[in-house]
């Protein structure tokens, strides 16, 4: 098990090591449709673009977010950065339902802990031709239960890469997702939605149009999870605007 | 069990078992008036999810997953705003008594069905009283003349049971400062010397009637304040390790019935910001 | 000598006077036009000398501590101060593509690779007013063989000092080179541009409130420890139009 986040010691240690992983990415975060009481309560887009993870050298076990930077150019808005697990999508036209991963283990506090999501969200991930389906996903809830359900009546023909929350909606008890095992909708014609779990590594601010507001995830109450090669870093913009986003990261291995 | 670490919290919340609440508020209202001894000096408004009206419409709270089993322990609380005022805004869980009838004069005051007081567990002792500040919101603007109210019936009766669960007869009025007070301020009916919260309120007089307005009484209890906030800036709390405040997100139960409440930013004074931001707290089951 | 490894590491060498502060400064007088045809303008806030050559002792400049402060109140703003790496120059009129430097290789997690950045187009000779679009060809951030953006279009009359991103075809996040960029359409188009590679360093925001700024502890506050290399260059962009007056300061401890 890794030791960077012992001390800034280690931090620097291995930052001299081995490197860290620097990216500023700028981009476009569409309008997305707007959220309701009946499909997540609170507005979300999903960036088109997501950040892989590159790969690591031999001595690298795995690398944590450790500063991040955001702005964008419109008020009233909050960016979550993400690991983003495919948890599986539905047709909206044939309504199959294609399973994607379970929430992987991850070494936190020295514990390996099967997580959960606690943020889940279906996006459109291609344009939906719909009239306010009803949408209801079955999922395995935080520990480990099989056969809930979360329902969810999506706007009409809701836009690409709009995004709803599911949490507000899960069965009542239940705060995280670790599956979706199956999926139905009451009607639609074209288009994917896309659930995705997510683990944030990095929560900013950004009330105000060209300000960034920052997180620091060492001195945030927030778990720091390991990040492995190959993972898919997702970008969330709580906002109805269409925005245009500079975000700034940078990742330290871990030994 | 409980949690006893915080390497436990983080590998809870690692697991799911917690909450995170993305906020984005309504925006308030400019409350008009100049706070004053006569109206208590204290003034401001709650704001719920935008995807709801503005207070007093349509409320829209931010919601916790359906019906924690435990409570749910604030860990960190930050927002901003796009304009720049320097106001103290705090999150909070309001519980509604009642409505008053302020376009009459007499007893006025009609309890909601719940019985209060809400109660949580308190030092380890379940299903304790919580002390709420008690705040009057105004549904219909104002007009002709300035409300006046006291925590007491006509005839001299209990108005409020106060922190301690005694019943109260106000001697204290309160005078809306304009006649003209906007539909959604918020004032706060004095208590007496000595109290510090009401666990129910019993009665309200209205001494002098106005025109039109109508008003809803709430109990307020604070979870997190951020008492310096320069909106543009971000102003958070961390209140797992930036000063302990992990207050539960979970509402406190009515002795009866369900009470009405809703988790909201409480902005002091009298400004139109929207928020922006993050709470996010564990489960402490 | 091995690098610094340990916070009393940093220490020792400022001790040993392997440390410098570097200002920054500038005044943008002229508000930005849009650029490149994507969302809002950008623009140059900000300007610091280009690092000396390495001195002997001294194998990389670690930037520890930045802070900024904003004269001017028009807006609230964020300061991005990032590493520039020069990836070529177009001038629009002919139109000549001059190439520039690659993305630099750097090791990464333990793997050295040539790494990859956002391309930040900044005014160098004001465009006139009818300037047409531009494309580039890229190599993307995993090396793919060479490939072309949609046509985007220049601002008219942007003045020197404006700037913009350029957008990437999809999924691309970052180029390591760009090969070649040209300008197409327009009426006899002058001006010229700057392709930038962007690496970031920090963001420091002013507010409404004019003499304001703040600071960026990269080592202690958000961790953001970086090696940079002799004679590169480091520049401060800002998002809008309005007009921009920073000063302020970059603390550097020299790596061992």
């Amino acid at each position: 098990m890794g030791t960077v986040l012992n001390s800034y010691d280690t931090l620097l240690s291995q930052n001299s090591a081995q490197g860290p992983i620097v990216r500023c990415i700028s981009g476009l975060f569409v309008s997305p449709s707007a959220a309701t009481v009946n499909c997540g309560y609170n507005t979300l887009a999903r960036a088109a673009l997501q950040f892989t993870v590159p790969s690591y050298g031999g001595a690298v076990s795995n690398t944590y977010m450790t500063w991040c930077r955001a702005v964008t150019n419109q008020n009233l808005g909050a960016i979550v950065v993400a690991l983003e697990y495919n948890l599986g999508n539905i047709n909206m036209s044939t309504g199959t339902f294609t399973a994607g991963v379970t929430m992987p283990t991850k070494t936190i506090e020295g514990s390996s802990i099967q997580t959960s999501s606690m943020l889940t969200v279906a996006v459109v991930t291609s344009a939906i031709t719909a009239t306010t389906p009803l949408v209801t996903a079955t999922y395995t809830d935080q520990d480990g239960n099989t056969g809930n359900s979360c329902a969810m009546t999506l706007p009409s023909a809701a836009g690409l890469n709009s995004g709803f929350v599911m949490t507000p909606h899960l069965a009542s008890g239940d705060t995280g997702v670790r599956a979706v095992t199956a999926c139905t909708k009451s009607a639609g014609s074209a288009g994917t939605l896309t659930f995705f779990g997510l683990l944030p590594l990095a929560f900013n601010l950004n009330a105000t149009a060209n300000v960034g507001c920052t997180s620091d995830p060492l001195a945030t109450p927030w778990p720091m999870f390991p990040i492995a090669a190959g993972e898919t870093l997702g970008f969330y913009n709580f906002n109805s605007s269409a925005v245009d986003f500079h975000l700034m990261f940078a990742l330290q291995p871990d030994n | 069990m409980s949690f006893t670490s915080r390497a436990d919290i983080m590998q809870r919340l690692a697991a799911g078992k917690g909450v995170i609440l993305p906020i984005r508020s309504t925006g308030g209202v400019a409350v008009n008036g100049t706070a004053n001894a006569a109206d208590g000096f204290h003034y401001g408004q709650p704001q719920a999810n935008n995807i709801g009206s503005a207070m007093p419409g349509t409320i829209v709270g931010f919601p916790l997953p359906p019906s924690p089993t435990a409570p749910v322990n604030l860990l960190n609380f930050i927002i901003s705003s796009s304009v720049g005022n320097l106001r103290n805004v705090c999150l909070a869980r309001i519980y509604k008594f009642g409505t008053q009838v302020l376009t009459a004069t007499g007893d006025q005051f009609t309890h909601d069905a719940a019985t209060f007081p809400v109660t949580r567990t308190r030092f380890g002792a379940a299903t304790t009283a919580i002390p709420l500040i008690p705040f009057i919101q105004t549904t219909a603007v104002m007009a002709t003349t300035a409300a006046v109210i006291t925590l007491k019936t006509a005839a001299g009766g209990t108005g409020y049971k106060n922190q301690a669960g005694s019943n109260v007869v106000g001697t204290r009025t309160m005078t809306y400062p304009i006649a003209t007070t906007v539909s959604g301020s918020c004032f706060f009916p004095p208590l007496e010397v000595g109290d510090s919260a009401v666990t129910d309120i019993v009665a309200i007089q209205t001494n002098t009637a106005c025109a039109t307005a109508t008003a809803v009484v709430w109990g307020m209890e604070i979870l997190c304040s951020l008492h310096l906030n320069y909106s543009i800036l971000a102003s958070g709390q961390d209140t797992l390790f930036s000063g302990l405040n992990a207050s539960d997100l979970a509402p406190a139960v009515a002795t009866s019935g369900t009470a009405t409440s809703q988790l909201v930013l409480f902005q002091w004074g009298a400004t139109t910001d929207v928020w922006m931001g993050f709470a996010w707290g564990v489960l402490n089951s | 000598m091995a690098p610094v490894t340990t916070y009393d590491g940093l220490l020792a060498r400022i001790g040993s006077g392997y440390w410098a502060t570097q200002p920054i400064y500038d005044f943008n007088g002229t508000a930005g036009v849009i650029l490149g045809g994507n969302g809002v303008a950008m623009m140059r806030s900000g300007r610091t000398m280009d690092l000396p050559a390495l001195p002997g002792g001294v194998s990389a400049y670690i930037p520890t501590m930045i802070g900024i402060n904003d004269s001017n109140a028009a807006a609230a703003t964020a300061h991005m101060v990032v590493r520039l790496i020069s990836l070529g120059t177009l001038d629009i009129s002919t139109p000549t593509f001059t190439n520039g430097s690659n993305m630099p290789t750097v090791t990464e997690a333990g793997v050295s690779r040539t790494t990859c950045g956002a391309v930040w187009i900044e005014v160098t000779t004001a465009l006139n007013a009818t300037p047409g679009s531009i494309t580039i060809t890229y190599n993307d951030q995993d090396g793919n063989t060479a490939e072309t953006t949609t046509a985007q279009a220049l601002g008219a009359s942007a003045p020197v000092g404006s700037s913009g991103w350029i957008a990437l075809n999809a999924p691309d996040i970052g180029v390591r080179d760009i090969t070649t960029a040209t300008r197409t359409g327009g009426t006899t188009p002058t001006g010229v541009l700057t392709f930038w590679g962007v690496i970031p360093l920090a963001l420091i925001n002013s507010t409404t409130t004019a003499n304001l700024g703040g600071v960026e502890n990269l080592i202690t506050s958000g961790f953001n420890c970086q090696r940079l290399a002799g004679s590169e260059k480091i520049g401060v962009f800002a998002i809008g139009t309005t007009i921009k007056a920073i000063s302020g300061s970059i603390f550097f401890v020299g790596d061992s």
